[in-house]
């Protein structure tokens, strides 16, 4: 049981590395790239829920991006953001590591990915300044998301 | 076994966590149209603030602690205290000084973060009964400071503080005076004090 756990731990620290850099790398000075940060709300506890990036000019990312921060070389992105969530502690502590994990992915990739909420946003990126993205629920409780330049 | 785990936890709990500064005070270079030319404003302006964090913006007891350090450090470093946040106005004035603080506090695992070597460490530090300290996430503030007259921000600079996190029950004696909240103010002092430090 301690292996499987340390296994699961270990696995999923090497598997779910996200990258911050969508064209740019740690190079590039700061002048020449735009930084997005993506809100997340929520804590480990009771489950967390967060912005993802899902798309950049019509097309889903090659590599995994941060769900906290990536940044941009400078220029207009047409870029859309989708919502993602996880169970946290008490899903799994509730359904077990497995069921947790299960009950997440199909949390994240079902039931929000179905919702026709597009979220898409024409951005003109520039060098040397920061976009903060948040999200909030209408009375709906449709998610609406902004985009700010600090 | 029980106990132990039991007693891991109580440790967990009542360890001290710990925030210092990594790395230098950076003060880049924007690409930007405001004009550092432009002369320093008075501090006796109104001060406008926002506040954005990318992780816990929900947590209203947290906000509210956090909000309350970036009120006090900011006057305190201009020794004005006509300072509010941006959303208590119904009219800006016609010439502030605007101050952007940000937190970034990753949520995810990054690239390059040393992902693999924190959780050595977490491990290490679990295994030591929390003597041995785990490095725990890097922070970054960015503090964004303006003169903005008639809409028009006339004076943009940036500074960048990364911190980063270290848990351990050695930490407990100095964990209230090393928080998350101290090192934003100490950012914020230290840029306010950068921006106004050409000031005849």
């Amino acid at each position: 049981m301690k292996f499987k756990f340390l296994y699961t731990l270990i696995i999923t620290t090497l598997t779910g590395c996200a990258s911050v850099y969508y064209n740019t790398d740690e190079r590039v000075y700061f002048s020449n790239k735009a930084i997005m940060l993506l809100e997340t709300k929520g804590e480990d506890f009771s489950g967390k829920r967060g912005l993802f990036i899902k798309r950049i000019n019509g097309e889903i990312p090659e590599s995994t991006l941060s769900t906290s921060k990536v940044e941009f070389k400078p220029g207009n992105y047409k870029i859309e953001f989708s919502i993602y969530g996880t169970g946290g502690l008490l899903a799994g502590v509730a359904l077990g590591v497995a069921g947790g994990t299960a009950a997440s992915n199909t949390y994240m990739l079902g039931t929000n990915r179905s919702k026709d909420n597009p979220n898409e946003f024409d951005l003109n990126l520039q060098g040397g300044h920061i976009y903060l993205v948040s999200f909030s629920y209408d009375d709906n409780d449709e998610v609406i998301i902004t985009v700010e330049e600090a | 076994m029980l106990r132990l785990t039991l007693l891991s936890i109580a440790i967990l709990i009542i360890q001290g966590c710990t925030t210092f500064k990594i790395g230098d005070f950076r003060n880049p270079t924007i690409d930007d149209s405001s004009d550092k030319e432009h002369a320093l404003p008075s501090k006796e302006l109104p001060i406008v603030v926002q506040y954005y964090i990318n992780a816990g913006m929900d947590n209203e007891t947290d906000m509210k602690w956090t909000k309350i350090a970036v009120l006090r450090s900011i006057a305190n470093a201009l020794d004005n205290h006509n300072v509010k946040f941006k959303d208590t106005y119904d009219t800006l004035p016609d010439e502030y000084i605007h101050v952007y603080v940000i937190q970034d506090m990753p949520q995810d695992l990054r690239e390059g973060d040393y992902n693999a070597l924190r959780l050595f460490s977490a491990l290490l530090s679990g295994l030591s009964l929390m003597i041995i300290p785990a490095v725990g996430e890097d922070i970054e503030n960015y503090i964004k400071i303006s003169h903005v007259k008639n809409d028009i921000a006339q004076r943009n600079q940036i500074y960048i503080q990364d911190n980063r996190r270290y848990y351990s029950i050695l930490f407990l004696p100095v964990a209230p005076f090393f928080t998350l909240d101290n090192s934003l103010s100490d950012t914020i002092e230290t840029s306010i004090s950068e921006y106004f430090k050409d000031e005849v």
